[in-house]
């Protein structure tokens, strides 16, 4: 595992996996400090100097320096994972998913750490989210949908929880085909598991978080992996919604406000109010798994590069 | 002068006194350590002074607000000797080692508040897993500098490269740009240069001066008898001044040299990677002390020894790498007039290197059968693992630390399950280190030979060559190293080689798999005894000669062992002989064995013991586990058995699960005691 010198430095200015007593910063503020100064040059420097140079306040090149510091303990923690098989790429670096750097622009995960093959040699995805809790009807859509990605030539990506994610996740295996799943906490322990370990090693599964590999769950993480999913999906089915509550709700209008992906949701047997209100704010209603290949492939969301974020902001 | 010169100078006169000058290119690498943040190489012979380099730049980046040096060295020695020369320089220095668990909160502590500069550690350590979350990682202002000693280690093509050192390059490889980094090595030919800077970058900075030493005087002579060498050692050592080492190829032929040295009267001790550390620090102090004549060693005591009035250095077996031998002579005679270096090439040289050879990677099959074990998900015990792969338990745990460092197995408490990493047997990377390997062991075989001057050669070899002639070496003199001039020196030799016998130990516990727990007491074999070691140039060569030519065992052999079972007397004294049965290739050679011992000591040879089956020969089994599943079920007893103690004979005893089989069956039927006996043991 070789990291570019930026994205060195992007882990040391962002992770959470290395202790810090200021605290990180987050993507955007990542992307706001990359569009002032190329971060390479600044390890060293005087904070007086940076400020100067990238034009932001004396504190910030305070804390950005102080962040750096904390290179060497980074590259020893990359160097402890990577021992265990978990890589980590960055935004900055050549193995990172396009299609997150392109959809997500500023708001794109800076670090990931995963386990199993890169993303980028994956097939195109299908993404499968929903609720943890199935009925037998959702059960069914879910593992058919992962059915007809093997079938056609895709891979299915999902959050990687129990119910649809699972369901979606395994048919694709079992089918032969690839599966990634990206987890909001615990990567560390994920790959605990002897049935997880075994996909890995075969290339059959890819496991992939934005967050510290022994970080535990927030619900705000949980919301960071749901753009991660859509934005890395060519097409996303809604199996099963809740209406106006729950993270698949919340990830589904982010999704569509966005336009991170095209973003389906299932209106056949067993489709529940949350799934119709979904159909009423733009998405896409199939009652037949099939139909799901036929929506639009999104171009990458032109995102201009400071739209949202002029300043760094701490 | 610039502001760092300076300062370094002041610096270091600090820690050498007032008339202290660098010595060639020590100001420059400081400089560019301290001024330039630089990665640099530095290829210096022993005594060149890398340290006052290092310790120099630590002290100017401290002051400059820099974090803690990390110096990563292979050697205790070493880092003893630089605990106190970093005093000297107003810093203080910690190592955190498995011998000072004690200091170990205190020091942590020193390290992560700033008031230690330099922190010690072995390679090892540096992988160690908790080492890295609790002390590594947590440095507020990371590392300030770190030195990579011994650098060469993590070239393929050095001839001593470590695993460990491979985990070190790739960290590098992540470390930031602008982290000073000081490798040192005091031997790198052009090749491993080359494979130093490929894996640590391009941008790496050479600082390399001359390997030369003046005062080294090269000889080389073939003598293929051990007894021809060992009496040579016991006539040439107390002739020459001075305190010196005896390198030899193995832990036995260390022992053997010392026990052949100090009964001719030469005080010497045994220093080897097995030794205790008390004895290895103590030895280690004699000899710097000159307070015994030889340190009979094996590499183990090498790199980073600094002795600065060694007076010899003299090989009792070749090494297979003339870069590791000019390593090993390089050390002596630095603040001498002249120092000695003596080349004994014997016979058993070119099966050792092979050895080596085989044993330096782990086999394909081996390998992939291992990592597809492992490959299951679960983890695996050590003990599970030998009931799968037929590989002895030190080959199997080395095999597991080689996969460990090279991130495809991962220790799970104490068992071992594949880590997340794909992996591939890198096959065209064994076969192109094989190829080096015998391309260095025939360099070897042409400096024995080479009629040239021996230094000219060896620097040609280390790409150091602006070599005249030295005008020292033997062949430069003209004067060849004379063989031992006492004929019955070397009998003396040659009966103390045969008079080798070594004892075969009860086993008292079964590896299980087929048998599993304690072996009961009334159960065990007595302690037993074999004549020799096979091919350990006395008896154990006869042994193999007359194995090898399916003959039967030479008289004077026979005699021998005889004698041996004589003048030792075991207790209980046997009452009958009986023998394990050959197989059908080997027939009657044991038979003849055990009635020639019967009839000389006057008891009758029974023959209790059958052959239920052919089994495959013992020496194909590699550990316990396969060792006893092959043979368990093998024998059985035809009673009567008598009941007095038992000689139970054998021509060559291995793993002893033959003669433990045999043994707890005898006893079984109403024997009494089991006594081993066997011509030879295997090496081992």
């Amino acid at each position: 595992m070789v990291l570019s010198a930026s994205g060195l430095a992007i882990v040391a200015l962002t992770t959470r996996a290395v202790p810090s007593d200021v605290s990180p910063l987050t993507g955007r503020d990542l992307a706001a400090l990359r569009r002032s100064i190329d971060v390479t040059t600044v390890a060293g420097r005087a904070a007086p100097d940076v400020a100067a140079d990238a034009g932001i306040p004396l504190a910030d090149a305070e804390r950005v320096l102080r962040l750096l510091d904390r290179s060497t303990a980074a590259a020893l923690a990359l160097d402890t994972l990577g021992q265990a098989g978990i890589w980590t790429t960055t935004v900055a670096d050549d193995d990172y998913p396009a299609g997150l750097r392109d959809r997500l622009g500023d708001a794109a995960p800076p670090v990931l750490h995963g386990a199993g093959p890169a993303v980028t040699a994956a097939p195109p995805l299908v993404g499968v989210v929903g609720s943890r809790d199935v009925t037998p009807e959702a059960a069914e859509v879910a593992t058919a949908t992962g059915r007809l990605a093997v079938d056609r030539g895709f891979g299915v990506v999902s959050g990687a929880a129990r119910g649809v994610d699972a369901l979606a996740m395994d048919a694709a295996r079992i089918g032969g085909g690839r599966a990634v799943g990206v987890l909001a906490d615990s990567l560390t322990r994920a790959v605990r598991s002897a049935e997880v370990r075994r996909a890995v090693l075969d290339g059959a599964l890819t496991l992939m978080t934005p967050y510290a590999p022994g970080a535990g769950f927030s619900a705000g993480f949980a919301m960071g992996r749901n753009k991660i999913v859509y934005a890395l999906a060519a097409h996303v089915l809604v199996v099963t919604s809740d209406l106006d509550r729950g993270g698949t709700w919340a990830g589904a209008l982010e999704a569509l406000a966005h336009r991170y992906s095209d973003v389906a949701v299932w209106t056949g047997r067993g489709a529940g109010a949350g799934n119709a209100a979904l159909v009423e704010r733009g998405a896409r209603g199939i009652a037949d798994v099939g139909a799901l290949l036929d929506g639009p492939v999104l171009p990458p969301a032109h995102r201009d590069a400071g739209d949202d974020q002029l300043s760094f902001a701490v | 002068m610039t502001d760092t010169a300076e300062q370094a100078l002041t610096c270091l006169r600090r820690a050498l006194g007032a008339g202290a000058w660098f010595r060639p290119q020590q100001a420059e690498a400081i400089a560019a350590l301290v001024d330039d943040h630089a990665r640099i190489l530095v290829v210096q012979r022993t005594g060149w002074g890398k340290s006052a380099v290092y310790f120099v730049a630590t002290r100017l980046l401290r002051d400059r607000g820099a974090g803690p040096t990390l110096i990563v060295s292979p050697l205790l020695a070493l880092m003893r000797d630089q605990v106190r020369m970093a005093t000297s320089l107003g810093l203080r220095a910690v190592t955190i080692n498995s011998s000072n668990k004690d200091d170990w909160a205190e020091y942590q502590q020193a390290i992560l508040d700033g008031s230690a500069d330099v922190l010690l550690v072995s390679p090892e350590r540096l992988n160690n897993s908790t080492f890295r979350k609790e002390i590594l990682e947590p440095l507020a202002k990371g590392t300030g500098l770190l030195v990579v000693d011994e650098a060469h280690c993590i070239s393929d093509w050095g001839h001593d490269f470590r695993p460990d050192y491979r985990r070190i390059a790739r960290l590098l490889q992540l470390l930031p740009a602008s982290l000073p980094v000081l490798c040192t090595t005091a031997t790198a030919n052009d090749r491993v240069v080359a494979d130093i800077k490929e894996q640590l970058g391009s941008e790496l900075r050479l600082f390399r001066g001359s390997l030369h030493r003046e005062s080294l005087r090269l000889s080389a002579r073939r003598m293929p008898s051990q007894a021809e060498r060992l009496a040579w050692l016991a006539e040439w050592l107390p002739q020459v001044p001075g305190s010196g080492i005896v390198y030899t190829l193995t832990v036995h032929d260390a022992e053997r040299v010392a026990d052949w040295l100090t009964r001719n009267g030469i005080d010497c001790a045994v220093y080897a990677g097995e030794s205790e550390d008390a004895h290895r620090i103590e030895t280690e102090r004699r000899l710097l002390a000159n307070d015994i004549k030889a340190v009979v060693a094996t590499s183990a005591l090498g790199m980073g020894y600094d002795k600065p009035d060694l007076a010899f250095v003299v090989h009792y077996q070749s090494p297979d790498s003339p870069i590791a031998y000019y390593q090993q002579v390089g050390r002596a005679g630095r603040a001498l007039p002249e120092a000695r270096a003596v080349l004994l090439s014997g016979a058993e040289d070119a099966d050792i290197w092979e050895w080596f050879t085989e044993s330096a990677f782990p086999a394909q099959e081996d390998a992939e059968r291992l990592v597809g074990l492992l490959g299951d998900g679960q983890p695996w015990t050590v003990r599970r693992l030998q009931g799968e792969v037929n590989v002895s338990s030190g080959r199997l745990l080395a095999m597991l630390n080689v996969l460990e460092v090279e991130g495809v197995v991962e220790r799970v408490g104490g068992e071992y399950r594949r880590s997340l990493a794909p992996w591939t047997y890198d096959a065209d990377r064994v076969a192109r280190v094989t190829a080096q390997r015998r391309v260095e062991q025939q360099a070897m075989r042409d400096y024995v030979a080479t009629p040239g001057c021996r230094m000219t050669f060896l620097r040609a070899l280390l790409d150091d060559a602006d070599a005249e002639p030295c005008g020292r070496c033997d062949n430069c003199r003209g004067v060849p190293l004379p063989p031992p001039s006492d004929r019955a020196g070397i009998a003396d030799a040659a009966a103390f080689l045969r008079r080798r016998d070594v004892s075969i130990e009860p086993r008292k516990k079964w590896p299980g798999g087929a048998r599993d727990g304690k072996i009961a007491e009334d159960r065990r074999l007595d302690p037993g005894r074999a004549l020799s070691r096979l091919g350990d140039g006395g008896w154990g060569d006869a042994v193999l000669a007359a194995k090898h030519a399916h003959t039967p065992f030479p008289v004077d052999l026979v005699a021998a062992f005889v004698e041996m079972i004589r003048s030792w007397a075991p207790q209980p004294p046997p009452q009958w002989v009986t023998y394990v049965p050959p197989s059908a290739a080997e027939r009657t050679q044991v038979r003849l064995l055990a009635e020639s011992v019967g009839k000389l000591l006057g008891l009758p040879v029974l023959e209790v013991v059958a052959r239920r089956r052919e089994s495959a020969p013992q020496k194909l089994m590699a550990n316990s586990y396969q060792q006893l599943r092959n043979v368990h079920d093998v024998y059985e007893i035809v009673p009567p058995v008598p009941e007095g103690p038992v000689l139970l004979v054998d021509d060559v005893v291995d793993s002893r699960w033959t003669v433990t089989v045999i043994g707890t069956a005898l006893r079984e039927l109403g024997s009494g005691p089991v006594i081993p006996v066997a011509l030879a043991r295997t090496k081992g």
